[in-house]
């Protein structure tokens, strides 16, 4: 047997995007994830002539819209798209999503790279369960 | 002449893709005398009917064509970054930037205009203040100034519903969105019959 260890990535960016999405998620004042035609885009890629063919994309798992993660070198890049409740101050919102999701990524092994978030929208929550049905992406 | 080596070439010196760029077209002289270039475009003109038969066939395949779910899961978004405006930089640091959608501050604006008795909100645009584009959001900066026109009831005391109007966006932007309204430009352009 071989003394030297076995390098494996066990980190993959799809686990990043859902630990990125969970945090968000979780952090007080986010209402939703906003999918963007990147996301979108992004997960039709994979399996395109499935995804064309799918005849109802609201059973497509949504997990990662509104999220996109790169990993290099041990580095994990984020960029998260999201709509804040308008009972808190989006800015502060987006601020303790980053903060929250540099921590997420730190506990995995990886460095958290640059995290962008955009707010989309801002809204009543009400409001916001009204006009935008869970999305059918 | 400097001669690309990354580029095949013919033996007789042309590039492939010259002859590609060309196979549509008939045969020119050189082409007509030269043995590596009629070789070249006998193999070419197969790539290119099979590539026509590809194309042809996925026209024609019903099942590559994306379902209309898809087509309208597409056209929405498309449609809802379109109203989304323009990202304006809110903070701006090395481990990354946070940007808020002038849509998200217009809905904010709009929703404090149209809670005043006697005024109906119309076109806003949002524009960051010149001076703090870069750098971390220090509390008491101007960020953003506000262009908002109204339309007023024909019995409104225009000035101070104006004032009240600009100092309630200041303080919704504050509270909402966590910026600072620099400069908040209020335009009556309509008066409506109550």
């Amino acid at each position: 047997m071989s003394d030297h260890p076995l390098e494996a990535r066990l980190i993959s960016h799809h686990l990043v995007a859902d630990l990125a999405a969970r945090t968000a998620l979780d952090t007080p004042g986010v209402l939703r994830l906003e999918p963007t035609l990147k996301s979108l885009l992004t997960r039709l890629g994979t399996g395109t002539i499935q995804n064309l063919r799918r005849a109802d994309t609201r059973t497509t798992p949504g997990r990662h819209d509104g999220v996109f993660v790169t990993v290099h070198s041990g580095i994990a890049d984020v960029q998260l798209q999201i709509a804040t409740d308008i009972g808190f101050a989006a800015l502060n919102v987006a601020q303790a999503v980053r903060e929250q999701i540099a921590v997420t990524i730190s506990h995995t092994g990886l460095t958290p790279g640059r995290i962008d978030i955009s707010v989309l929208a801002i809204e009543h929550p009400t409001t916001a369960t009204a006009a935008h049905p869970p999305s059918p992406l | 002449m400097a001669i690309d080596e990354t580029i095949p070439r013919l033996g007789c010196g042309r590039s492939i893709d010259e002859a590609w760029a060309g196979i549509k077209q008939p045969p020119t002289a050189h082409e007509n005398g030269c043995v590596q270039c009629r070789t070249a475009r006998a193999s070419l003109a197969k790539l290119a009917e099979a590539t026509r038969t590809l194309r042809y066939n996925d026209a024609e395949d019903a099942s590559l064509r994306p379902h209309h779910g898809v087509k309208d899961a597409i056209m929405n978004l498309a449609r809802a970054e379109v109203r989304r405006g323009n990202l304006l930089p809110a903070y701006q640091a090395d481990q990354g930037a946070i940007t808020i959608s002038e849509q998200a501050i217009t809905s904010v604006i709009w929703s404090g205009a149209d809670a005043l008795p006697g005024v109906r909100a119309r076109r806003c645009r949002i524009h960051p203040a010149p001076d703090t584009t870069d750098g971390p959001r220090s509390a008491g900066t101007a960020n953003i100034s506000v262009n908002l026109r109204i339309a007023v009831a024909s019995s409104t005391d225009i000035p101070g519903t104006a004032e009240l109007l600009r100092q309630r966006i200041i303080s919704m932007i504050t509270a909402h969105v966590g910026l600072n309204a620099g400069a908040v430009n209020i335009t009556v352009e309509d008066l409506y019959d109550v």
